[in-house]
């Protein structure tokens, strides 16, 4: 039995990662525009698919199909805030309006992929991924790559924000963008920062995901879920929170069904949120909120 | 203005309408499909309608059956989808009025039977296995059922000294039957089973479950699962470090290119094509979808070729009699009456009364990437 823990531990940490990697890049979305980007799923999926696309459409190297990717998702995500959410915005739209554009977004996009790539699974060749097996526990190449880059990215993240100018500023409009105006801050420059930024941050999870189990359509849907199960677990407006939201529930959904049968592993992740919102509402590292946001 | 709009939509409305309905005889005999032309499964869609095509055309290129030409209307399931299936044998039965139906997997095709039997339409199955299709008025199988194939693999592994079984399936009827009936004839043979799992349709992640079967320390894990998912189960058992066999009933190319080299030595058992066969047709048709579709048939292919030849030999034989070959009852009573048809397999397919058919099966190994034959299964 000890086995089984400990195989599913690992199995927890390697998820747990992606989901604290897909957790940060929707809280920095989320702590500084104050946008529930529910269609945040969709650029996730376009990430893989555009990966899939360059790597065996195109037959690129996947060094360079990789980073084409991450672009491409940056590109969407941009455009996503520039044609639909500021146009919104200046039109005084409540935060449930943007919402339901967002997963309109999210609908419209990830039927065109499935259109275009049919909802099969598409997988992409050329990560060289070999199996390590320690004793009882086997993990691959791939597994460990998917935890050093997501904890990676966490730490280039915060050092961005706390570090430079630019991050500093985002920081200052998350707090209070009124006041950040005031003192000179173009929060609008710095809202379409958030999304390049949050959207570049999704793409290598994505990518990591499709090298290991393929890309469908619908493979956004899920993880924005899980990424915002994580933000409100960690606390909204904590990213070091959301990464530790993230990590909580790869490990839960693996723990949990050690009691319960596999088929129940998506509820774990709810019934998490569940148990949160009802004891703690303000998740583990947030603060009161000042205003109903969603 | 409007109203130009309106009259400028009907017009081309039907000229396309005009345009998309083929010239064919005015008596061309229409035969249903109902197949996975879309979803996971989109590669069975097209291997199917391949061979089915393959076979129409022929037919129509050496005159038809007695001058009347055959029209495969094909329905998609979207890969398994019971609704699919009902809204399928709807539209092939009140608007198509077809009274013969190919059809494929094992829900949408049980979804869609009651609507079959209660037209009285003959479904011919060559691609479902499950053992729930069998023993039903108006549904017969060119394809081996699921559980037989499921004990024929895993008595070749007890025979070798497996012990412990371990099973995954698929959640839909295809899956839970063949464990239904593997699990008493495991035990009967004295073997105990140690895990048993499940997966959804079309899913790409199986961590969970293979934890679990890895840590019930099995001798063998047998799928009874297909498609892609085989090649996820596949690919990730083995990441995980589980290395005893893996063995199933199916295996596909879009399967083994999710798993790469993890399928070697993957064992299954399941119908038989002999790709070298010295047969006559068996050895034309392999060449001429060759030549047609650029890549060699697999059984799915040749299943659904013979079940337009099967098709085309009822109405002949209608014919001579001076009966109605689009009355499904007369098909029916002479397929029972005739039982016997010659297969592309070489020799004849028998009917039998519930429904089954008798043909080749063999036990296949996955070596270099690519099935091999391992025994011959009487």
């Amino acid at each position: 039995m000890l086995e089984l823990f400990a195989q599913l531990t690992v199995n927890g940490l390697v998820s747990g990662s992606l989901f604290a990697l897909l957790a940060i890049s929707f809280g920095v979305i989320l702590g500084t525009t104050r946008t529930f980007h529910f269609a945040h799923g969709i650029v996730y999926t376009t990430a893989a698919y555009a990966a899939y696309g360059f790597a065996e459409g195109l037959s690129l190297p996947l060094w360079l199909a990789a980073p084409l990717a991450v672009v491409a998702a940056a590109l969407l995500g941009v455009g996503i805030e520039a044609l639909v959410y500021q146009p919104l915005r200046r039109l005084y739209a409540s935060p449930l309006t943007v919402l339901i554009a967002s997963l309109g977004v999210l609908i419209i996009v990830e039927n065109a992929i499935a259109i275009f790539f049919s909802t099969d699974a598409k997988i992409i060749g050329g990560f060289p991924s070999r199996p390590i097996v320690l004793g009882e526990v086997a993990f691959t190449t791939l597994h460990l790559t998917m935890v050093l880059v997501s904890w990676g990215l966490f730490f280039v993240l915060l050092a961005y924000l706390y570090r430079t100018k630019a991050g500093k500023a985002m920081l200052a409009v998350a707090v209070s963008p009124e006041m950040a105006e005031i003192v000179g801050i173009d929060t609008r420059r710095v809202f379409l920062r958030a999304f390049a930024l949050g959207s570049a941050l999704v793409a290598p999870a994505a990518i990591l995901y499709t090298l290991d189990k393929g890309a469908t359509p619908d493979m956004g849907v899920t993880a924005v879920l899980m990424a915002a199960i994580a933000v409100i677990v960690g606390g909204v407006g904590s990213l070091p929170g959301a990464a530790l939201g993230g990590l909580i529930i790869g490990l839960a959904r693996n723990w949990g069904i050690w009691l319960v049968p596999s088929e129940w592993q998506s509820a774990i992740a709810f019934g998490i949120l569940l148990v949160v919102i009802v004891f703690r509402p303000t998740g583990l590292f947030g603060v009161k909120l000042r205003k109903a946001e969603v | 203005m409007r109203r130009w709009a309106g009259l400028l939509a009907s017009v081309f409305c039907l000229s396309v309408t005009l345009g998309l309905t083929p010239v064919y005889g005015a008596e061309a005999y229409k035969l249903g499909a109902i197949l996975a032309m879309t979803g996971p499964g989109a590669y069975y869609g097209r291997v199917m309608s391949r061979g089915a095509l393959l076979a129409m055309e022929e037919v129509n290129a050496k005159g038809g059956i007695d001058g009347t030409n055959l029209e495969l209307v094909i329905e998609d399931h979207k890969s398994g989808q019971p609704k699919e299936g009902v809204n399928a044998i709807n539209k092939l039965v009140n608007i198509d009025k077809v009274s013969f139906i190919l059809t494929s997997y094992s829900a949408p095709t049980l979804a869609a039977y009651p609507i079959a039997a209660e037209h009285k339409v003959l479904m011919l199955n060559g691609g479902g296995w499950s053992p729930d299709l069998v023993g039903k008025a108006y549904l017969f199988n060119n394809r081996m059922v699921g559980s037989y194939l499921g004990q024929v693999v895993t008595e070749h592994v007890f025979r070798r000294g497996a012990r412990k079984l371990a099973m995954i399936y698929r959640n839909d009827p295809s899956g839970i039957t063949v464990r239904d009936q593997v699990r008493p004839f495991w035990e009967k043979l004295g073997g105990s089973i140690v895990a048993t799992e499940v997966h959804e349709l079309g899913a790409t992640d199986y961590a969970a479950q293979l934890a679990k079967l890895k840590a019930a320390r099995p001798d063998v894990v047998a799928t009874w699962s297909y498609g892609k998912d085989l090649g996820f189960i596949v690919k990730q058992a083995r990441d995980l470090g589980i290395t005893v066999p893996l063995v199933g009933i199916d295996w596909t190319p879009d399967g083994q290119a999710v798993a790469g080299a993890a399928m070697e030595g993957y064992e299954y058992a399941s119908d038989y094509l002999d790709p070298e066969s010295k047969e006559e047709w068996t050895a034309r048709f392999i060449r001429d979808y060759k030549r047609k579709y650029g890549e060699p048939p697999d059984f799915y292919a040749a299943n659904y070729y013979e079940g337009v030849y099967i098709l085309a030999e009822l109405i002949k034989e209608i014919r001579a009699k001076g009966g109605d070959p689009r009355s499904g009852a007369q098909l029916q009573q002479v397929l029972l009456a005739r039982r016997k048809f010659p297969s592309v397999y070489g020799g004849a397919i028998t009917f039998n009364d519930d429904g089954t058919s008798a043909k080749p099966v063999a036990i296949f190994e996955v070596k270099a990437g690519k099935p091999t034959v391992k025994a011959l299964v009487k």
